[in-house]
C-alpha cells in the first residue's frame, strides 16, 4: 500500500512539471507608478471697509442717494429671505453737510463672509462697501454669480439691472437697496485679488428702529468649470 | 564417464550458440545529427517617455497643474522598466495624457498580454480604450478614471512589436468631480509583455 502512495507521487509531479513546461511563456513587465495631488479652491475676503466708518461728529458728512427707478410689485420674487426686485437704474447722490449716520465692516473669522452694520440709519442715507477678495488658494477662479438675498445673479443679469430692491414685509415697498459692482466673469489667479465697492441705500419705506439684514454671497468657481471660461 | 559426457555436452553448446550467432550478424553505420539550440530573449524598455501637460496661461505664465516623469527603476540590464508619474495641483476636470514608448530590445517578437490597475490593494485589469473609474474612498463616487489607448501603432501591427519596433502607450488620467482638495491618490499601471505566440 504504502509503495504503491510512494510510486503515485512521483507520477504526479511528473505530470505537473510536464503541464508547466506546456504554459511556459517568456515575458516582461513595465510599470508607470502615477500620483496625482489635487490643488484647492479658496478665496477669502482680505478687507472690508465702508465709505463712513467714523461715528459722528468725527466722521464724514453723510451722503443720500435716491434710485432714479422703483419697482413695481410684479418686479418683486420671494427668495425665502425676503422679497427682492433686480431693476435697471442708477443713484442720484446729493452730498448732505451733516454727519448722522455711520457704518462699519468686519470680516468673519474664516474670512468668508463680511457684515456691514449701518448706524442710525435715515431714508436716503447711503454708503459704500469695498470689499477685497483674494485667491488663496492654487486654482485660478472666476466669481460666476452673486446671491443676493436669495436671488441669483449672472454677469448678464447684471449688466440689464444693477440695482437690487429689498423688501422685508413683502408690501412691494423695498426697504434697503444695493447697487451691484461687476465683477463677475474675471478671472482670478491665485495669489490675485479683485476690489470692489457697492452701495448701500436706506429706502423711504424703511421704518424707525428697525433691523434690514442684505445677504451678498460671492460664488467663487474654478476656472475651468466656470460659465465665463472659454477654451 | 560422467565428466566426459558433461565436458562434451558444454562443447556441443557453444557450438550451437556460436552458429547462432553467425546466423544474426548485421553490418551496420550509425549516422547523428547534433543539435544545438540557442534560443532568444524577450526583452522591453520605456524608451521615451512625455505628458501633453501644457502651461494654462503662458502669457502671464500661469502653469497651474505639472507633471512632471522621472526615471524609477532599472532593471539588472539597465533598461528603464518603471516610470513615476507625480501630478501637482490638479483639480475636477483636468485631464492629461502620459505616453510611453515601449521598445521592443530582445530577438522575439512581442505583445500586450495584459495591462493592470493597481491601486488600494486592488489588481484591476486595463483593457485597451476603456476607461476605468478609481474609488478611493469607496464611497461609489470615484475620484478619477483612467483610459489607456495604443497611441502610435509603430510596425502598423496592433498590440505586437518586432524586435528593434516599438509602440507608444497612452494613459489618460482624468480628475473627477468627486476629488477632494488638498488629496493624494496614488495608482500603478503593470503592462506584461510575452512572447507573440503564446498572446491571443
Amino acid at each position: 500500500m504504502n509503495a504503491k502512495k510512494l510510486t503515485v507521487i512521483p507520477i504526479f509531479i511528473l505530470l505537473v512539471s510536464s503541464i508547466a513546461v506546456v504554459y511556459a511563456m517568456w515575458s516582461e513587465t513595465l510599470r508607470i507608478n502615477v500620483t496625482v495631488n489635487t490643488g484647492e479652491v479658496n478665496v477669502e475676503i482680505v478687507d472690508a471697509y465702508t465709505s463712513d466708518e467714523t461715528p459722528p461728529p468725527w466722521g464724514k458728512k453723510d451722503k443720500n442717494a435716491t434710485p432714479t427707478a422703483w419697482p413695481s410689485c410684479t418686479d418683486f420674487e420671494y427668495t425665502g429671505e425676503g422679497w427682492v426686485a433686480v431693476i435697471d437704474g442708477d443713484l442720484e447722490m446729493k452730498n448732505l453737510d451733516k454727519d448722522v449716520a455711520w457704518a462699519e465692516a468686519w470680516i468673519s473669522n474664516d474670512k468668508h463672509t463680511a457684515y456691514v452694520k449701518i448706524h442710525n440709519g435715515y431714508p436716503g442715507y447711503e454708503v459704500t462697501l469695498s470689499l477685497e477678495i483674494k485667491n488663496v488658494g492654487t486654482i485660478p477662479v472666476f466669481i460666476d454669480y452673486y446671491i443676493v438675498n436669495g436671488t441669483t445673479l449672472t454677469e448678464e443679469e447684471i449688466e440689464e439691472n444693477n440695482i437690487v430692491f429689498l423688501d422685508a414685509d413683502g408690501d412691494c415697498e423695498p426697504e434697503v437697496l444695493i447697487q451691484l459692482y461687476d465683477f463677475l466673469g474675471e478671472q482670478i489667479d491665485p495669489g490675485q485679488g479683485r476690489e470692489s465697492s457697492w452701495r448701500i441705500v436706506v429706502l423711504q419705506p424703511a421704518e424707525e428702529n428697525s433691523e434690514y439684514v442684505i445677504s451678498v454671497r460671492l460664488v467663487a468657481v474654478q476656472w475651468n468649470e466656470s460659465i465665463y471660461y472659454k477654451e | 564417464m560422467y565428466i566426459g559426457k558433461s565436458i562434451i555436452g558444454v562443447f556441443i553448446a557453444l557450438v550451437m550458440l556460436a552458429s547462432i550467432g553467425i546466423a544474426y550478424a548485421m553490418w551496420s553505420e550509425t549516422l547523428r545529427i547534433n543539435v544545438t539550440v540557442n534560443t532568444g530573449e524577450v526583452d522591453v524598455e520605456w524608451s521615451k517617455y512625455w505628458s501633453n501637460d501644457t502651461i494654462e496661461k503662458p502669457e502671464v505664465p500661469l502653469d497651474v497643474t505639472t507633471v512632471k516623469i522621472v526615471e524609477e527603476r532599472y532593471d539588472e540590464e539597465g533598461d528603464l522598466i518603471k516610470l513615476g508619474v507625480t501630478i501637482e495641483n490638479a483639480y475636477p476636470c483636468y485631464k492629461v495624457g502620459i505616453y510611453g514608448m515601449v521598445d521592443n530590445i530582445g530577438t522575439i517578437p512581442v505583445k500586450l498580454l495584459s495591462a493592470t490597475l493597481i491601486y488600494d490593494g486592488k489588481k484591476i485589469p486595463l483593457e485597451l480604450c476603456k476607461w476605468v473609474d478609481l474609488d478611493f474612498d469607496g464611497d461609489g463616487e470615484p475620484e478619477l478614471n483612467v483610459h489607456l489607448g495604443l497611441s502610435e501603432d509603430g510596425g502598423k501591427d496592433g498590440i505586437q512589436i518586432d524586435p528593434k519596433g516599438y509602440d507608444t502607450y497612452e494613459l489618460v488620467i482624468h480628475v473627477k468631480q468627486n476629488a477632494k482638495e488638498l488629496a493624494t491618490y496614488k495608482f500603478e499601471v503593470e503592462f506584461v509583455f510575452a512572447q507573440w505566440n503564446e498572446v491571443p
